[in-house]
């Protein structure tokens, strides 16, 4: 038997607010926080794009989250652990301590068999492979540098070169040590084990790699296995770390020319939808999960819903690696495969929460295809132009967007559109009224595409 | 009101990492107290434990010296040596 399947908890790390609260009232006020590289990097390579969206790490000590776990732990994980106490508690879902020493803990009123864990990541992990690889590749030759510059102080100092050799060992950025749990902190599920670990669920726990569709991929494949009856409820979403010391990942962007370029004016850098888009806003990470229960779960602990999920889709542009199918063949596909499991038709789509990165290309398909299926029907409007792109997190982050919007009936405003890339309903300021049905959707590199459609909660 | 010795105050924020790892009462924690057998401290716990107490302090304990701190009275030892080299 088919189950109804509910969004009933959600919490949120992202740049503009540290909790579900928090980023939502941000979302409504058009918030942006953008701040200037790390001065450092330019000195490995002058990059284009110049600007990030910095991440407030969460206060650790507000949440069951242990020295030792913080030691061990990457941040894509933590930035999980605590998006999920954040989730749990606004669900109304009790947990009592298992094992202290350990610091786990164990759901009230949940089969722990029946629950399970799905997180998509992008490439979390990564800084911290990046940082620690970093320790031992660098830290001998930084301490033979210095040795260097004092002999050469002694000796007299020719032509600065004692202090040279002091810029470059200054450069060679690098963690104190070596940390042994590097293999388990850089691997990509290690997010999902951490949250299984945690919380003792026993259910299916799977991470989703693809992308900047992972999140939207995993909660997808939540509601799947929710509605066809193998879990009771879910812990899912996304999560993301991208800083690592010297800015390996976001030159990586910057070198694949994704990012947003014209950075003079901070404010004005990132604009979806605009035609004066250059690109995307590195963000340094985030995460969003989701509590998703069945109906017969949620209802029989009088669960308030934010929103119900009602279709999820995927399909591959079998195109490119990095440029997506000018056509949009799969994503239509992908569209009109949502609209038929949801019993919709394209006027009864709202909202649609875009991937609306900021990219040319992206926007232009994108745009293209929502005009084409939709009209000028739907309010529009990209998350990223307020916190950027957090790859893995981000699908997730749009999806609690899109529930949050279905359940207060309000859409935030889309910043930067001056002169849109087609004439469609964008969401130039807040907007309020009810809505119906909403669809969320992401496109990857390497090709994957996932969307969902949510639907007011009856 | 007597200030406390550094010592004892190391003393005092060792066994503190202890209990906050290991999850022990601090009844427990004797100088002669062995991390692995009376402690019951496995293999991750010991790498737990330096990274703690490296963070605690400040400092770094290369690995060839993380096999000398078996007892707990190595490790006051160890810190007070190595805050000490680290503060001349």
């Amino acid at each position: 038997m088919k189950q109804d399947v509910f969004i009933t908890g959600i919490g949120i790390i992202a740049s503009t607010g540290a909790t579900a609260a928090e980023f939502w009232k941000s979302c409504l006020q058009g918030k942006s926080e953008i701040a200037r590289v790390p001065a450092h990097w330019s000195a490995y390579r002058n990059a284009q794009s110049t600007l990030y969206a910095p991440l407030p790490l969460p206060d650790f000590s507000l949440y069951p989250v242990s020295r030792a776990e913080q030691s061990q732990l990457d941040k894509s994980a933590l930035l999980a652990m605590v998006a999920s106490f954040q989730a749990l508690n606004d669900a109304g879902l009790k947990y009592d301590q298992k094992d202290a020493k350990k610091n786990t803990f164990v759901l009230d009123g949940a089969d722990s068999a029946r629950s399970g864990v799905m997180i998509g990541t992008g490439i979390s992990g990564i800084s911290s492979l990046l940082d620690n690889n970093a320790n031992h590749l660098l830290s001998s030759h930084s301490q033979t540098l210095s040795a260097l510059g004092s002999e050469i102080k002694k000796r007299g100092n020719i032509a600065d070169i004692e202090s040279r050799l002091e810029t470059i060992s200054g450069l060679l950025k690098f963690p104190s040590r070596f940390n042994p749990f590097v293999v388990s902190m850089s691997m990509p599920n290690g997010a999902a084990s951490t949250l299984g670990i945690k919380f003792s669920l026993r259910g299916q726990n799977q991470t989703f790699c693809s992308a900047c569709a992972s999140g939207t991929s995993a909660v997808g494949h939540a509601f799947r296995a929710v509605a066809g009856g193998s879990a009771d409820l879910v812990l899912c979403g996304g999560t993301e770390y991208l800083m690592d010391e010297a800015g390996g990942v976001f030159r990586g962007f910057d070198a694949a020319g994704t990012l947003a370029l014209r950075c003079e004016n901070p404010a004005a850098a990132c604009r979806p939808f605009d035609a004066a888009r250059s690109g995307f806003l590195f963000s340094e990470g985030g995460a969003a999960i989701l509590v998703l229960e069945s109906g017969t779960h949620a209802r029989a602990r009088g669960a308030r819903a934010y929103a119900e999920v009602s279709a999820f889709s995927e399909t591959f542009d079998a195109h490119s690696i990095m440029m997506m199918e000018p056509g949009g063949i799969a994503i239509r596909a992908m569209t009109q495969n949502l609209l038929a499991e949801a019993g919709l038709t394209p006027p009864d789509v709202d909202y649609i929460n875009t991937h609306g990165t900021g990219t040319v290309q992206n926007d232009e398909i994108e745009a293209t295809v929502i005009s084409d299926i939709f009209g000028k029907g739907p309010l529009l409007n990209s998350t990223k132009s307020m916190i950027g792109h957090a790859l893995g997190a981000s699908g997730a982050i749009e999806a609690a967007v899109t529930a949050l919007s279905l359940y207060h009936g309000a859409v935030h405003p889309s910043l930067n559109i001056e002169n849109p890339v087609r004439d469609l309903n964008f969401a130039r300021t807040a907007q309020q009224g009810p809505l119906r049905n909403a669809i969320t959707h992401s496109f990857a590199f390497g090709g994957h595409n996932a969307g969902l459609v949510l639907k007011k909660a009856g | 009101m007597s200030a406390i010795p550094v010592e004892e105050g190391q003393k005092t924020r060792i066994n503190k990492v202890i209990m906050e790892i290991l999850k022990v009462e601090e009844s427990r924690i004797l100088p002669q107290s062995r991390f692995k057998e009376d402690l019951g401290a496995d293999s991750l716990d010991r790498i737990t434990l330096l990274m703690a107490f490296e963070e605690e302090f400040n400092t770094t304990i290369p690995d060839a010296d993380a096999e000398k701190l078996g007892l707990v009275s190595d490790t006051y030892e160890y810190i007070r040596t190595r805050t000490a080299i680290q503060d001349a």
